[in-house]
């Protein structure tokens, strides 16, 4: 009776999982794959909006690792999917953010406060 | 209790001001390196992503915490290598970030420390155009491999030294914090082979800068960081550290 219940528990579990899963899916993906290539079919005019511009409180990505492979001749290009694109970035960021937060605290609550 | 709550709340609080900047550091943008180079790097790489895959079905056997323990510290590493962090120095205003592999090689393993590392840069590449997918296996080198297994000495050997929980911690992070500055130093640096450069020169002129500019002083943050994250593992679940043997025995007293 009980090895019945874990099953279903376990099951349960597992539809909820795939749930999450897709839900992250939806969200995620399609304007990460079609942003770009919807701007170009409606022809809206892209602002240079990106944060790889040097200045105050630029990633040593750009000012330090960038300017020494321009140097040796090995410039950085465009990510294969740029996310880097308006506000599109902000909102990976905090997704990635949010889903990095809820599995840290999640597990954390299951490693150090719940009882065994 | 009260306190974890409130290290926690200014965690997250911080990573959402940063995430409206968001910035990069350590990570080879795509396109730097050639393909010989992105090869090499994928081949150095691979064998310790499948020792770590190895090691973490071994080790969930054994320890029953040890899976959740990984979903924690993935997803720490994650946030950590893509929080920008505002680090006043020498060239003014800049954002670097830290790595977090030092802290899951001390409590993970360095293989399974790789294996998570891994996971984190690929998804960083994909979706936050941070690092590169053909520079994935150099990321993987400097931030996975050189970071874990620098970190992870360093704390034997500050353990071995008998030094404190918290300073084993703390040389544990700043050393793979500069381990994995310093490979992405040999990485660039590697470029001027066959252009007439010295590679020494070229490495350590790139390391040096990164020192002086803001990775210098957030080594010792990132330290810090380590060393309050194992107290507070000792001191709330003592017995994890003591199934990971980074304690040798829980009746003994550890300095804290």
């Amino acid at each position: 009776m009980r090895n019945h219940e874990a099953t279903k528990d376990t099951k349960r579990n597992k539809h909820k999982t795939v749930i999450f899963v897709a839900f992250i899916i939806l969200v995620l993906f399609p304007p990460v794959l079609f942003a770009e290539e919807n701007i170009e079919k409606k022809g809206i005019p892209v602002v240079a909006q990106t944060n790889n511009e040097e200045g105050a409180w630029t990633g040593i990505d750009v000012s330090i690792v960038g300017k020494y492979a321009e140097k040796y001749g090995r410039p950085p290009r465009d990510p294969y999917i740029n996310t880097d694109q308006g506000d599109l970035l902000l909102f990976v960021f905090t997704v990635a953010g949010v889903v990095g937060g809820f599995i840290m605290g999640f597990n954390v609550r299951k490693i150090f406060y719940e009882k065994e | 209790m009260t306190r974890a709550v409130t290290v926690f709340a200014i965690i997250f609080f911080l990573l959402f001001i940063s995430s409206e900047n968001a910035v990069y550091a350590m990570h080879i943008t795509e396109g730097i390196l050639p393909p010989k180079w992105v090869i090499t790097w994928f081949a150095v790489a691979m064998p310790f992503v499948g020792i770590g895959i190895y090691h973490v079905k071994r080790k969930k056997r054994q320890m029953p915490v040890y899976l959740p323990l990984v979903g924690t510290l993935g997803a720490a590493v994650f946030v950590f290598s893509c929080f920008p962090i505002p680090v006043i120095a020498l060239n003014g205003m800049a954002t670097s970030h830290p790595c977090g592999t030092g802290m899951s090689a001390v409590l993970l393993g360095p293989f399974v420390s790789v294996l998570v590392a891994a996971i984190a840069l690929l998804i960083q590449a994909l979706f936050l155009a941070h690092g590169g997918l053909t520079t994935l296996g150099g990321n993987i080198f400097s931030m996975g491999i050189l970071g874990s297994f620098s970190g992870y000495f360093a704390f034997k050997i500050a353990q071995r030294c008998r030094l404190s929980l918290f300073w084993c911690g703390f040389l544990a992070g700043m050393v793979s914090d500069l381990f994995t500055y310093l490979g992405t130093s040999i990485e660039l640096g590697l470029l001027v082979i066959g252009k007439g450069g010295s590679f020494i020169k070229a490495t350590a002129e790139i390391f040096g800068v990164f020192m002086m500019t803001s990775q210098g002083v957030l080594c010792i943050v990132e330290g810090i960081v380590v060393g309050f994250i194992l107290v507070f593992v000792y001191k709330r679940k003592p017995g994890i550290l003591l199934h990971l043997g980074l304690v040798k025995d829980d009746t003994k007293p550890v300095q804290i």
